[in-house]
């Protein structure tokens, strides 16, 4: 037996290598390009900062929650334990891409424990509720906009949602990064 | 090297590739199919009590059966057969990036029905759905009045899932047995309603 070892060693020593190399390898090729292809690496930005993202400035301006049992929420017509996020973003286009536009997102919200996101929400611009977007604000990102701009986005959440939120900003060109604005 | 060794290890070799043959057909036969690891993750549950899966809270509270359908918003199915209207409670979990209730079938025997669009907002069938906020309201299945008095009726199952592909992800499967229920003539539909209860 030994002697059998002795003579096929370095091919023995090659499988050791090569088999464990190849599994995890290609393991390493499916979740890259499965993490790759979405916004899994979040770009802090502490609350009341300013973050620097695709080229361009974002800061929180103002962040509200409007239960339905007040007044404002009976107007706009909350469902049942909810609760409505309006979320207020200052945007800063810097850069410019080739056609002059400034970087398309998309706006989700989170819900976080400890860093880790527990729930998540789309935006409510399609809910069948009231609510009027501030005076001269956006809704959503919108790439004709080369000067700074509002950005008013909303959310309805249910009411046992926690206290930590972030403003989750997703642009396609800088997955699998996506900028986290803490509220 | 005698001859009684080497006629040893050719029975040796001969016994290790049967071994070999053997395990090999044994992880052929018993290694699950595409179909077997992208099926849908079922969770059972019972009519009256709350389900959750992954991204899927629901509640079924009440099937009944009948020969048409007033809904809520003014809809009347007229129908050769019946209609299974299933009371729901359902909401998103986790992830509230656009999902709806895209899968709300009724299996009986081996023939699935699929919710219907026809009611329109007078039914909950492929509602936008919120994480923690559940739409409550009407689901409606057209059968053949046949499969509703068949023997597989009694052991019918009504299954729930967000995504209109529910593979590898949970379905929630409330059994109902149909053949229990009367048929009404009609039926009359809540509107569906967001927001807790």
């Amino acid at each position: 037996m030994k002697a059998w070892l002795r003579s096929n060693r370095v091919g023995l020593v090659a499988v050791a290598i090569l088999l464990p190399a190849t599994v995890g390898i290609t393991f390493a090729n499916e979740w890259t390009a499965y993490f790759g292809q979405r916004p899994s690496i979040p770009v802090d930005v502490a609350p009341g900062d300013e973050g620097a993202f695709a080229a361009t400035g974002w800061a929180v301006e103002k962040t509200e929650r409007i239960p339905a049992t007040s007044t404002e929420g009976d107007e706009i017509g909350l469902p049942a334990g909810s609760e409505l996020v309006v979320v207020s973003v200052r945007v800063t286009p810097g850069e410019l891409d080739s056609n002059g536009e400034s970087p398309r997102c998309l706006l989700d919200l989170e819900e976080l424990d400890g860093g880790t996101v527990t729930r998540g929400w789309g935006d409510a611009l399609s809910e069948p509720i009231s609510f009027d977007t501030a005076d001269g604000a956006e809704s959503i990102c919108t790439a004709s906009n080369t000067e700074p701009y509002l950005l008013e986005t909303i959310f309805v959440v249910p009411a046992d949602a926690g206290d930590e939120l972030a403003l989750a900003v997703t642009v396609v060109g800088e997955l699998p990064e996506y900028l986290r604005l803490r509220l | 090297m005698t001859r009684t060794t080497m006629n040893w290890r050719h029975v040796a070799n001969g016994a290790g590739l049967v071994v070999i043959l053997v395990i090999a057909g044994f992880v052929a036969h018993s290694t699950p199919s595409i179909a077997d690891k992208q099926a849908p993750i079922a969770v059972r549950g019972e009519l009256g009590e709350p389900v959750a899966g992954r991204n899927i809270l629901a509640t079924v509270d009440a099937v009944r059966v009948a020969r048409s359908v007033e809904a809520s918003n003014g809809w009347a199915g007229g129908t050769a057969g019946v209609w299974v209207v299933v009371d729901a409670s359902v909401e998103a979990r986790v992830d509230g990036l656009d999902p709806t209730l895209g899968y709300a079938r009724l299996r009986v025997g081996e023939t699935t029905f699929s919710a219907s669009t026809r009611p329109g907002d007078g039914s909950i069938a492929e509602r936008g759905m919120t994480v923690g906020i559940a739409w409550t309201g009407p689901l409606m299945f057209e059968l053949p009045l046949d499969v509703v008095s068949s023997p597989a009726a009694a052991n019918a199952e009504l299954q729930l899932a967000l995504d209109p592909d529910p593979r590898v992800d949970s379905l929630l499967v409330i059994p109902v047995d149909l053949r229990a229920l009367d048929v009404d003539e009609v039926v009359e539909t809540d509107r569906p309603v967001w927001g807790a209860r």
